[in-house]
């Protein structure tokens, strides 16, 4: 910023230290005052650290590949909590600009105390961890002042030349109280808008401006939200707005979203010509598998070919970040993101004359279903899948160590759209049941004060193999050795040998032999332990006033521990912990400690979670599940010595 | 092997023997890779290495434009597909004005087929990717191509620049085990001065100061004045370097790998005459003094004066002025977390933005001070994720944090006003045990930053339990002053009873809380202190009359934060502290002690030690524990006896209290036994501990 004249930092620099004084000073300079703090109402000022004065997004469509967004944000900060609204952080690519960015910060009455100088500006690339290059950058700046409560007030547009996806409004993006929040969208009056909002009664307003409408949602005065909602989706205490075009242009290809067919079609001309293969590449795909092999060996075969040659390299420029490398290019280079090794591996079924598809994909803990009537870009991934006459066979190609037919649970259980010859058509992943994520433990310890000596075997199948997995045959030793260690919330654990056995890479054993020198805790003639060796739980879910998601998991389970214990011949049993068993509609858990003959004490232990989600109004019935389980896995076992 | 550390500092004027020899090839050449190199398929020295460095090769050089030229040439073998992070390289250059410039970018991977013939992939040049990281800087990636497990990888550039001070620096080792690195840079003797400051704990297979003759054409030969030029080589070769891997509880790993730091110290030219670029302490002091960006930048301007006059009005000791700027610096002023010694704006623009990086934060600060004749001055130094200064030459580009000095009545305080949670006595972790310069006329003073704050926590729990086997307890729990900050640091918005349960860890034990009071939250001049009513009907395990208890109900330590088995570098805890915690435990009436907690010392040489003192008197069981951490840095070679130290506590706070009706004996009003129940000299829970060696 140029320097100011003294005066008027003199002013300024009252203005901080005195807001009455200043207040006098400056108000007959500002007519409106909008963001006196006085005139937000009483209510959402209470306890407030920050009030969403106004948050605008204001769209208007131009053409079938530019738009502009408009954005207002201004916000009064109450205290320190409230500081961080002050910075603007807003990523931009290839297809999108960003424009005039304005700040001022208004004090308590309302009045202008200073202006964003655009030298505060910084602007820098940014992009993922996991990618080797992207054309994402960032613009940011960051706005404060010292005398509380003061307004910060944000302006900017974005210019999009090129588009697929176009802005979203949440009505709220925090707990923080929102005076008013508005979504507008300008749209040429002779086409429809095409939208989708999270809830049913939607206050859409349709007016004319000009040659367009504009269509407009809005919520006003909504207050403070209690933190306990940080365990709950945003979608479910925000009111969202999706828009989505109806045609599109990003770098000179066009395309439709009309249907989900169009939009896969589109998609999948993206890859037209992509599939080549050189004359060396076909004769290696050819020598890798028999022709009397059955399809499901030659798919196995050629995938784990595919796997050896590649590994995960993301690079998204421009229109990149939908279109792939060419099959050459990723046989070459060894490498690609996700669409270019599926891109490749249908590629590579095709020269075996195996048709796949590619599938558009959302890839993640399954947060938001598919809005399957809303065609529309929903997805981050691509996966490829291989309809067969009774299933189909779904292959991730971004891993180098899972097996065909696997996808891992952050693909499962959710809609997806695969792109077909004749356009996209919506198809569902496999999901799994609780048996079939199973964990399971068979221990035996000779328990002894001084040191017990414990063999262990456990076997992870289905999605509980997914985190085992990497760790069986990916880590360096050092890792693996810390993770084992880690299984036991024991300190001082003396490895003596540990042995994985990848049977599949959805069924996993590790048996392993070790010695606990303080697991039993002596004190005078007794002696304590948790007959939960390892799969102790210690936390309670929170306790909430209301809670307003489901609790969603990333797949159903079951835990299965079963424990021998040889106890020291001097010795008696003088307490066990009582048994437990609850049965709810979500899940079911036991746990049981028995005295056998022979200086023997059998503990098992079951817990099992039946689906992918429970739903919220359960969330107290969970909660006092888990804490009966909290309270279940703490109990001792005491032993007393025989006189 | 002795970890013992060796500094060692080498003179650049240092003029060992000087002889003329011919420069030596490179250690590696391009495009030869050794068959059994690629046939290697496991590095047999250290089982955890996903790749092997078999040769790092740099030199930095003259060209005959007089631009230092710095070659790289890198070389790796791929064990597991772990190591494919070596194929992807990136190398960031000041690229403003064209300060640096890459060029010849090569990459090449080499595999074996099944019939053992060696197949290359090259690094197309298209998949060299140019990424504008700021205005000044542009970052260079690539990734190699065709990459496997087992395969050789390498790849070379060269980065050439007309600043000679960007003259690289070289780490000869790694996350993965080194072979062979090797760095030489070559000057001509009578026109360039470098200094060269080296460190490490591995044996130096090479470190020598040679001299050769280079020939130099136009222009650079006018400038030198001749052709057939005298030039220094230096050269540094470590073999054989194990992998540094991340430790806990270290300063940063750079502070103790071999590398070579270098600066340009002067230059003498035909055309330039002689420039000094490194001087000494006292002239660095003074061109800091002068410059634009950190002495000037201190100005007691009409504006500084009148705020400091509006803060310190009514304040009539120099002391309470301090306070109060400090508070005002602190809270009015928001932290760009920029860590650098020099300010891109002036105090009043600080003033007025609101916001600034450390050095503008602190430069303001002292400003301020000064304004109200309060003697303050700035201290530069490295923080500790920075790495350790080398006072042997005063290069600048080592310090990255400035904090202020002031003195009141010759008493020294040390301030960095940029957390507006943090006490003006309590000084940042990160700056603890580090040097710091003072910058002031006309004198060299160093200072080390040290806590001087006892760092006390104290708890006291009473505890009583019924004869159904419900617990009731009251509880007063004090945080030091660095646990305080941290828990003010993460306060924001959440109830007082959530971060009691937080700080306590009360739910997973099942305890409730009944009631709770913290205060301190937001002044910052007394600890934390949280005061709660606490209770449980499953706490205690119970069964037929007898009552179990585990009488440390908080802060209960249930893992050894040390768990690796070895250890190369001193632990360091960064400050001072210790841990007081008073329980009581009230007995039923009608009931007895039937195991007790007994009293115990346990300690590792002066530097860290426990001790428990468990007395009964009218029933009730009192338990004084103390913990002192006397040394903010325990060196390595106790490490295991620091180990088996905290699997001692873990231990002994896992032991309980067993409690017992009574046997049917009329019950008195006067108890005047000390130890009920039985003989209290039983054995004590460790002593086998005392037997293991392990």
């Amino acid at each position: 910023m140029a320097k100011r004249k003294n005066k008027s930092r003199w002013i300024v620099f009252l203005v901080f230290l005195s807001p009455f004084f200043s207040s006098a000073l400056t108000a007959a300079s500002s007519d409106e005052n909008i963001y006196d703090v006085n005139k937000i109402n009483a209510e959402l000022r209470t306890d407030a650290d920050a009030v969403i004065r106004n948050k605008t997004i204001r769209f208007e469509v131009k053409g079938e590949s530019s738009a502009i967004k408009k954005v207002k944000f201004a916000v009064t900060v109450f205290n320190r909590d409230g500081k961080h609204y002050g910075q603007l952080y807003l990523s931009y690519d290839k297809f999108s600009e960003i424009e005039d960015i304005e700040g001022k910060i208004y004090n308590a009455d309302g009045n202008e105390v200073r202006e964003l100088d655009d030298d505060e500006i910084k602007d820098y690339s940014a992009f993922s961890d996991y990618s080797l290059y992207e054309d994402n950058r960032v613009k940011a700046t960051e706005l404060y002042y010292d005398v509380f409560p003061y307004t910060v007030e944000y302006t900017y547009e974005v210019s999009y030349d090129g588009y697929l996806n176009w802005p979203s409004w949440y009505s709220r993006g925090s707990t923080d109280p929102v005076e008013l929040s508005q979504f507008e969208v300008l749209f040429p009056a002779d086409q429809k808008l095409r939208y989708w909002c999270n809830r049913d009664s939607s206050n859409l307003t349709i007016t004319n401006e000009g040659d367009k409408k504009l269509y407009k949602w809005s919520e006003n005065n909504l207050s403070k939200l209690s933190r306990d909602v940080y365990g709950d989706d945003i979608e479910d205490f925000a009111m969202i707005v999706k828009i989505a075009p109806s045609n599109f242009e990003i770098a000179g290809f066009k395309g439709s979203m009309l249907s989900w067919k169009e939009f896969g079609s589109w998609f999948g001309n993206l890859s037209k010509g992509k599939g080549l293969l050189s004359d060396e590449a076909k004769i290696e795909i050819k020598k890798t598998f028999d022709s009397t092999d059955n399809i499901k060996k030659k798919i196995t075969k050629l995938y784990k070919y595919m796997q050896s040659r590649t590994r995960y390299v993301s690079v998204q420029l421009g229109i990149g970040s939908w279109q792939p490398f060419d099959a050459t290019y990723v046989h070459q280079r060894g490498y690609g993101d996700c669409k270019a090794l599926s891109n490749y591996m249908v590629a590579i079924l095709k020269e075996a004359g195996i048709t796949g598809y590619s599938v558009l994909i959302n890839n993640g803990h399954d947060r938001l279903p598919l809005i399957q009537e809303f065609p529309s870009n929903q997805f981050n991934h691509v996966i490829v899948c291989v309809p067969l006459e009774s299933d189909s066979l779904w292959l991730e190609c971004t891993s180098q160590i899972i097996q065909a037919g696997t996808i891992g649970n952050s693909n499962e259980n959710r809609y997806a759209l695969m792109i077909t010859p004749e356009g996209g058509v919506i198809v569902r992943t496999p999901s799994t049941t609780a048996i079939q994520n199973v964990e399971q433990k068979i221990i035996n310890v000779a328990l002894s004060a001084a040191e017990s000596k414990i063999k262990v075997s456990i076997d992870w199948t289905g999605d509980q193999s997914d985190y085992v997995n990497p760790i069986s045959v990916k880590s360096i030793p050092l890792e693996r050795e810390e993770w084992v260690k880690d299984l036991f919330d024991v300190p001082d654990v003396v490895l003596n040998n540990y042995v994985f056995n990848n049977y599949t890479d959805t069924k996993i054993n590790l048996t392993m032999e070790l010695s606990l020198p303080r697991y039993a805790s002596l004190s005078g003639k007794r002696i304590f332990f948790n007959p939960n060796l390892m799969s102790r739980r210690s936390s309670v879910p929170k306790d909430v006033e209301k809670r307003l998601s489901p609790i969603r998991y990333n797949y159903p389970y079951m835990d299965i521990d079963s424990v021998v214990y040889f106890i020291p011949k001097d010795y008696d049993v003088e307490t066990i912990p009582g048994s437990i068993n609850i049965n709810t509609s979500f899940g079911e858990f036991s746990s049981k400690t028995l005295v056998d003959a022979d200086s023997k004490i059998v503990f098992v232990r079951k817990i099992k979670i039946n689906d992918y989600s429970i739903p919220a109004e359960k969330y107290t019935e969970y909660r006092n599940f888990f804490t009966n389980v909290v309270k279940a896995d703490r109990a001792q076992v005491i032993l007393i010595k025989r006189n | 092997m002795n970890y013992v550390q060796k500094l060692r500092l080498v003179y650049l004027f240092l003029i060992i023997l000087s002889i003329s020899v011919f420069a030596q090839d490179a250690p590696i050449e391009w495009g030869e890779i050794p068959k059994a190199d690629l046939e290697m398929k496991t590095f047999p020295q250290d089982s955890n290495a996903s790749a092997v460095i078999l040769c790092d090769y740099g030199e930095s050089k003259f060209d005959n434009e007089l631009n230092l030229v710095f070659y790289h040439h890198l070389r790796v073998k791929i064990l597991t597909d772990k190591g494919f992070g070596w194929g992807t390289h990136s190398v960031v250059l000041v690229t403003k004005d064209r300060a640096e410039e890459i060029d010849d970018i090569e990459g090449m991977t080499y595999t074996l087929n099944n019939e053992g013939e060696i197949i290359k992939n090259e690094l197309d040049d298209d998949d060299v990717f140019e990424e504008k990281v700021t205005d000044s800087r542009t970052r260079y990636r690539f990734t190699l191509p065709g990459l496997k497990p087992g395969c050789v990888i390498e790849y070379r550039y060269t980065i050439k620049t007309d600043h000679w001070n960007y003259i690289r620096d070289w780490d000869f080792q790694h996350s993965e085990p080194v072979l062979w690195s090797e760095y030489r840079v070559q000057f001509p003797k009578r026109s360039f001065g470098f200094a060269f400051v080296t460190q490490g704990y591995e044996h130096w297979n090479v470190d020598e100061d040679l001299e050769v003759s280079q020939i130099f054409n136009n222009p650079a030969s006018s400038y030198l004045g001749e052709k057939i030029v005298n030039c220094c080589l230096r050269r540094w070769v470590v073999k054989n370097a194990p992998a540094i891997r991340d430790e806990p509880f270290v300063t940063t790993t750079d502070d103790y790998i071999n590398k070579v730091e270098i600066q340009l110290s002067g230059y003498s030219l035909i055309r330039t005459g002689v420039r000094k670029i490194l001087n000494e302490w006292d002239v660095l002091i003074k061109e800091l003094l002068e410059s634009d960006n950190f002495g000037e930048a201190i100005e007691v301007t009409s504006d500084v004066e009148n705020l400091a006059a509006e803060i310190t009005k009514d304040l009539p000791s120099p002391f309470d002025k301090m306070k109060a700027i400090y508070n005002w610096v602190a809270k009015s002023i928001v932290s760009t977390n920029q860590n650098r010694v020099t300010a891109d704006k002036e105090v009043d623009e600080i003033i007025e933005l609101k916001k600034g990086s450390n050095a503008e934060i602190t430069f303001l600060l002292i400003s301020l001070l000064k304004a109200v004749d309060i003697q303050a001055e700035p201290v530069i130094l490295s923080t500790r994720e920075n790495g350790k200064i080398q006072d042997m030459y005063p290069m600048i580009s080592q310090f990255n944090y400035v904090l202020a000095r002031v003195v009141i009545d010759s008493k020294p305080y040390f301030l960095d006003a940029v957390n507006p949670l943090r006490p003006y006595d309590l000084l940042p972790v990160k700056v603890l045990n580090v040097k710091g310069l003072v910058i002031k006329p006309a004198s060299i003073h160093w200072v080390t930053f040290i806590s001087d704050k006892l760092n006390h926590s104290k708890s006291h729990i009473d505890i009583t339990i019924k004869e159904d086997g419900s617990l009731n307890g009251k509880l007063e729990d004090a945080f030091s002053e660095y646990k305080s900050l941290s828990i003010r640091s993460d306060l924001s918005n959440k109830k007082d009873i959530d971060i009691a349960k937080e700080e306590l860890g009360t739910e997973s034990l099942g305890l409730t809380i009944d009631s709770v009071s913290i205060s301190g939250k937001d002044s910052l001049n007394i600890p934390v202190f949280i005061r709660a009513h606490i209770s449980s009907q499953d706490y205690v395990q119970q069964n037929g009359g007898i009552i179990y208890l585990n009488p440390y109900l908080i802060h209960r330590l249930k893992d050894n934060p040390f768990k690796l088995k070895d250890r190369k570098f001193p632990v360091d805890f960064s400050y001072i502290k210790s841990e007081t915690q008073v329980i009581n435990v009230a007995i039923p009436d009608g009931y007895e002690v039937k195991e007790t907690l007994t009293d115990k010392f346990l300690q590792v040489k002066n530097f860290i030690s426990f001790s428990r003192l468990v007395s009964v008197e009218n029933n009730m069981m009192t338990i004084v524990n103390k913990l002192d951490i006397k040394s903010s840095v325990i060196p390595e070679q106790f490490y295991n006896d620091l180990r088996t130290f905290y699997s001692q506590l873990v231990d002994l706070q896992s032991e309980q209290i067993v409690l017992a009706p009574k046997a049917v004996v009329p019950v008195q009003a006067v108890v005047p036994i000390v130890a009920p129940g039985e003989p209290v000299k039983t054995i004590t829970p460790r002593e086998k501990n005392g037997k293991k060696k392990k």
